[in-house]
This record gives structure tokens, sequence and C-alpha cells, in this order.
């Protein structure tokens, strides 16, 4: 929640807003969009009714062709959001994790596998315990401490696999936005896990990038 | 006029037999165009729901045609908050 100082403090002057797009892109000042989340670049309003995404401003600072590439990467992985947001909401992407926290770990993290790959970044998870000193972390710790950690592991357990897989598909030049159909339609952590594993085993077929022969007259 | 023995003729009219790789980029391609209607990039709506009907497995071609409607009511209702948004930004200039 944005505090109503923190709005006076941004000002008009420093939000400026695309309305070109489907969903409106609010571009604020970087200095003040630290105010609003530490450690960000771009956020979307999931949880809110008023749909928008709102976009550090590194335009008067960056070179643009890497502000284009980046506000584009961004902009694909937050509209991302939304769009899991609603296919949930409207019971399109589903669990059948039986655990409640399970279930709402898994689909954040699902979630943010997808956004990220949809943005061109490498496969990465996170669930909602990923700061362990949060506020949120901290309920679940004193709340079940067990579960806590299961829910950890099994984040960190992923993540691992996830950032082999990357690599792999790096080699192989392969877009990391190709594993979104292998992933999308699981449920729980253990089909998620099962997805994963078999997408990597598929891979196997596909010659790395090195190692493909070069032929043609490009070789004389 | 070539006379086909009307066994292949059968067979050209089969989709090509995909592999797992192959199917799984057609799913991802999909969930791209998507994306790409969201941020304004492109949008072709026979295009997708062509690309949908070519999945071969009936629960994916349901799954993702879900994913149309899902895309239709979130367009409506981005579509009105965004008229708010620009009520609310003309009157703060």
């Amino acid at each position: 929640m944005i505090s109503e100082d923190t709005l006076n403090e941004i000002g008009v002057e420093n939000i400026s807003i695309d309305e070109s797009k489907l969903i409106p892109t609010i571009f604020i000042n970087s200095k003040l969009f630290f105010k609003i989340r530490a450690g960000f670049h771009a956020l979307a309003s999931i949880k809110s009714k008023i749909l928008f995404i709102l976009l550090k401003d590194f335009r008067e600072t960056q070179p643009e062709a890497f502000i284009q590439k980046d506000i584009s990467s961004m902009t694909a992985h937050e509209s991302s959001h939304i769009f899991t947001k609603y296919l949930r909401s409207n019971g399109v992407m589903q669990t059948n994790e039986l655990d409640e926290d399970m279930r709402e770990n898994f689909l954040t993290f699902l979630d943010e596998v997808i956004c990220k790959v949809t943005g061109g970044d490498a496969p990465f998870g996170y669930t909602k315990l990923r700061e362990s000193n949060s506020e949120y972390a901290n309920f679940y710790k004193e709340r079940d401490l067990e579960k806590y950690e299961e829910i950890r592991v099994i984040g960190n357990e992923l993540n691992n696999l996830l950032y082999e897989l990357g690599q792999k598909m790096v080699n192989k030049g392969i877009d990391y936005a190709n594993l979104i159909g292998a992933i999308i339609r699981t449920q729980n952590f253990n089909d998620l896990k099962a997805a994963i594993n078999e997408f990597d085993l598929s891979l196997n077929e596909i010659p790395d990038k090195a190692s493909e022969v070069k032929v043609g007259w490009g070789m004389i | 006029m070539i006379d086909l023995p009307s066994r292949d003729l059968e067979i050209q009219n089969k989709p090509p037999q995909l592999n797992y790789f192959e199917t799984t980029n057609q799913k991802s391609e999909i969930y791209k165009m998507f994306i790409e209607g969201i941020t304004g990039v492109s949008w072709d709506l026979k295009l997708l729901v062509r690309n949908i009907n070519k999945l071969s497995n009936s629960d994916d071609k349901e799954f993702f045609k879900h994913f149309i409607k899902v895309f239709e009511t979130m367009k409506r209702e981005i579509e009105v908050s965004k008229s708010g948004m620009i009520a609310m930004e003309y009157f703060l200039r």
C-alpha cells in the first residue's frame, strides 16, 4: 500500500502514463520507485481492481536501445502476472495441492517462472517465503516451522533444477520462453518438478550450438 | 493429374506427428501470442484460434480455449479501469 505522503512526494511531474498498451503503464521516477518497493524495477497491480503496471523510469539516464529492450521485457513480465491472475481467478490455472499453504506457494512459484521466461529472463521462481526475515516468513515460521522449511526446500530444489535447465537452454540456443508450454498445466510441486525434468530430457535430442557441424560455402 | 492411392491421401491429411519438444513449443507460442496481445505487440485472434486447433491433445485445446474467454473478460475490465485512470490523470493535471 502506498502512503499518502509517498503519493504527495512522487508528484505529478514524476509520473507519466503510457496508454497505448492494453494495460496502462505508469513510469515513476526511479528514486521514488524505491519508496514504493525497494529492490524492484517493476510491479503489476494484481491485488487492485484498477489494473496497471508500474515501471521504474530509466528513460533519462539510460541509452535508448537498452531502455526499449528493458521496458519490453518488464512490460511482458508484469503483463503476464496480470494475465495469470485472471487465469487463476477464473479457474483455468489450478492447483490440486491439498494443503492451503502449499496451494498458495505453488501458484506463486509457477506464476513467477512463467512471468520470468515470458520477459526473456532465465527460469527462476519464488515462493511467498523467499525473504526469510519478512513479516510473512516470520509468521509462517512461528506457526509451522516444519512446513516453512519444507516449502523453502522445495523452492530451492526447483530453482536448482531451473538453473541447470536455463544453462542447457542457452547452450542449445533455445528461447527460455519455450519452457512455458511444458509447465503451464502443472498443478502441484511434484508435477512441476516432473515437467521440468521431462523438458530437460527432451533437450538432449537437440545439438549444442557449439557442436553444430558447419557446412556450405562458409567453410571454404 | 497424379493418381494417389487412397492410403497416401489419408496420410497427407493427417496433422504431422510432433515430438514432445515441438508440442511444448506450440503451447509456449500460444501463451506468447496472448502476452503480445496484452502488451500491444500484435493480436491476431484468427491465427491464435488456428494455432489452438492445431494442438493434438484435446485437453490442451480446451485449456487454451478458456484463455480466450479470460482474455476477453480481462480486456473489458482493463478498459473500464483505464478510462478511470485517464480521468484521474486529467484532473491531476
